[in-house]
């Protein structure tokens, strides 16, 4: 799962402490807060979490305005752990920060890019265990080495590719990973690339069989994957595919490990073994959010209480929950809840047998807003009522990773016709066309 | 509407009329026929244009200018918690299609005459029977909130001077 706030810790071992297989971290919030992110995997975690430090090499190489904030004065200034970042990082990323884009000329001598490599690479072995190593727990009852506490894997430094700029950052990728075994240093660690794609390169079959070419032909250990923005609930089957293709190549004859970043159901499906292979070896989200996610952020927008419908793979806001369950007569009593929508624990512990708490699901706060020129009032989902949305969350994607793994591939598919069967009369076709995508795409492999 | 306006030019910019004023005169038109009105009630992530309280009853109205399917969309959520449901229109002739589907869905319309400035009801909603009675109880709450400690009035929402 994908480490997105220390608000959001304690859901690390939520249901249960063995949930998660690993943990991601961005090397920004590495920076920000290295001390208190090693207390938490030493400390609030199974014993040993595998984690892995994505060290966002790609910030550097977007307009500067991504990473910079605005001073309570009007100023903008380059945010701290970027600033820190990069200058670590060094070379050109530490050169340019804050004024222009690094651009793949700027790693044209290979001595500049061997040393931003190693720094990279160094940064994410060190900066977190030896943190961990030294900590009291640690050193009181654990006794791990720093050897011990490295991160599951090195990620080589990695640049954002779309169809017009992939064949300039491609070879520097590239380099990267080659430069990457080359150090005795890291021998003993896995090196992964991190492969992010705007949806325009997994449209096109001749530039996914360029990268999945010139990638197969290094010594990588694995991937991490991400094609900006994509929805898997919105993309259509042709982008479905793509991803498939990419991820298949990037396996390498399934001999490579491949983690989709930001996947939902349909990764999970894709990455579950049952439909010939696993075309994923990982799919990461955050907690509740995160199962999709633009490169370069577009702002948080104003968080909706959403309920996951189990059967329709899908958070889904709210009202639109109620309105569904209520026009099914799914709403009479909880033992009627329970068959037809969820009867996960945290389901059972919010309705308590009294179908009338579901509208805790759905507390919100009102606050006027300005917008525009004039104000709205809008509602706040509740702390509390997050708290239930995201633990229902938790608990069905612990029960959907099970269920893709040991499921038959015709049992998997007739999951998903039975959310369409049970919906369509409610919601009408449209909405329900990513289940039929899926389905679709998932039956030609 | 990005800039603010006095009231003399709020009825019409460039000669469209806005939904500020025909959200006004058709509260006008309710409060005169005993409703207590309250406006843009936040419910379940929307906004209700106006919501008329007539003893136990509660009524809904979304105010559309132009492109009435979209409150069709917004009411879908209002059959949860309202008692009757209105689509209040000012277009100049009103739409047969607009009568057909709210007579399906049970929807009322409130027409007001950009004309003559009258309001007037060309179809009687029925009687919503999908309420779900403890989200209505989540919404009654609000109001109650609402009436105690104040909300923005219509001016403040579209910034009127």
């Amino acid at each position: 799962m994908t480490f997105g706030t220390f608000a959001e810790q304690r859901y690390f071992i939520y249901p249960d402490k063995n949930t998660y297989d690993g943990i991601i971290f961005n090397a920004n919030m590495v920076m920000h807060a290295p001390s208190g992110l090693a207390a938490f995997l030493m400390e609030k975690t199974r014993e040993k979490m595998p984690y892995i430090i994505d060290p966002l090499t790609h910030a550097f190489q977007h307009d500067p305005s991504v990473i910079t904030a605005k001073k309570k004065d009007g100023t903008s200034e380059i945010k701290a752990p970027i600033k820190n970042l990069a200058n670590v990082y060094g070379g050109p990323i530490e050169t340019f920060v804050g004024t222009k884009p690094v651009q793949p000329k700027d790693f044209g001598d290979k001595r500049v890019l061997k040393d931003f490599v190693y720094n990279v690479l160094k940064f994410q072995k060190e900066y977190l265990s030896n943190l961990m190593a030294d900590s009291d727990v640690n050193k009181k009852y654990l006794e791990h080495t720093e050897e011990d506490l490295k991160p599951y894997c090195l990620v080589a430094p990695y640049f954002y590719m779309t169809e017009s700029t992939y064949n300039l950052w491609l070879p520097i990728i590239v380099d990267a990973l080659k430069i990457s075994k080359e150090f005795d240093e890291f021998s003993s660690c896995k090196i992964f690339s991190s492969i992010v794609v705007s949806q325009g390169v997994i449209l096109d079959n001749d530039i996914v069989d360029r990268i999945n070419e010139q990638l197969q032909a290094t010594s990588a250990d694995g991937f991490l994957l991400w094609v900006d923005g994509l929805e898997e609930y919105n993309a259509g089957r042709v982008e479905l595919r793509g991803l498939l293709k990419l991820s298949t190549g990037l396996r390498n004859n399934f001999s490579r490990e491949v983690i989709n970043l930001h996947g939902g159901y349909f990764s999970i499906l894709a990455g579950g073994g049952q439909f010939n292979h696993s075309y994923l070896t990982g799919v990461a989200h955050g907690p509740e959010f995160g199962e999709t996610r633009a490169v370069v952020p577009v702002g948080g927008g104003i968080p909706i209480a959403k309920f996951y419908i189990p059967k329709l793979h899908n958070r889904v806001k709210y009202n639109d929950a109620l309105t569904f369950f209520s026009y099914k007569n799914w709403l009479v009593d909880a033992p009627t809840f329970y068959k037809n929508v969820c009867n996960c624990p945290e389901c059972r512990a919010v309705i308590g047998g009294d179908i009338t708490n579901f509208r805790l699901y759905g507390i919100t706060d009102s606050k006027p807003v300005k917008r525009g020129s004039g104000f709205v009032t809008i509602d706040y989902p509740t702390k509390e009522t997050k708290e239930h949305c995201l633990k229902h969350y938790l608990q069905i994607k612990k029960v959907e990773y099970q269920f893709a793994s040991t499921k038959t591939r015709k049992e998997l598919l007739d999951n998903l016709q039975q959310g369409i069967d049970e919906y369509v009369d409610i919601t009408g076709m449209d909405y329900l066309s990513y289940l039929q995508n899926w389905i679709t795409v998932l039956s030609s492999y | 509407m990005n800039k603010t306006l006095t009231k003399s030019q709020v009825e019409k910019v460039d000669g469209k009329l806005l939904e500020y004023s025909v959200v006004k005169h058709i509260s006008a038109y309710l409060k005169n026929l005993d409703y207590d009105i309250l406006h843009e009630v936040p419910n379940m992530g929307q906004s209700v244009d106006i919501v008329g309280k007539k003893g136990r009853w509660l009524t809904f109205i979304e105010v559309k200018i132009h492109n009435w399917n979209r409150a069709f969309e917004q009411c879908k959520t209002h059959e949860l918690v309202a008692d009757f449901i209105f689509i209040g229109i000012a277009t100049k002739k009103v739409s047969e299609q607009l009568i057909i589907k709210a007579r399906e869905k049970g929807y009322g319309i409130i027409h007001f005459n950009p004309d003559n400035g009258l309001c007037e009801f060309i179809v009687k909603p029925s009687l919503n029977k999908k309420v779900w009675l403890p989200q209505r109880e989540v919404l009654l709450s609000k109001i109650q909130n609402i009436k105690k400690y104040g909300c923005p009035t219509l001016d403040d929402v579209w910034n009127i001077r």
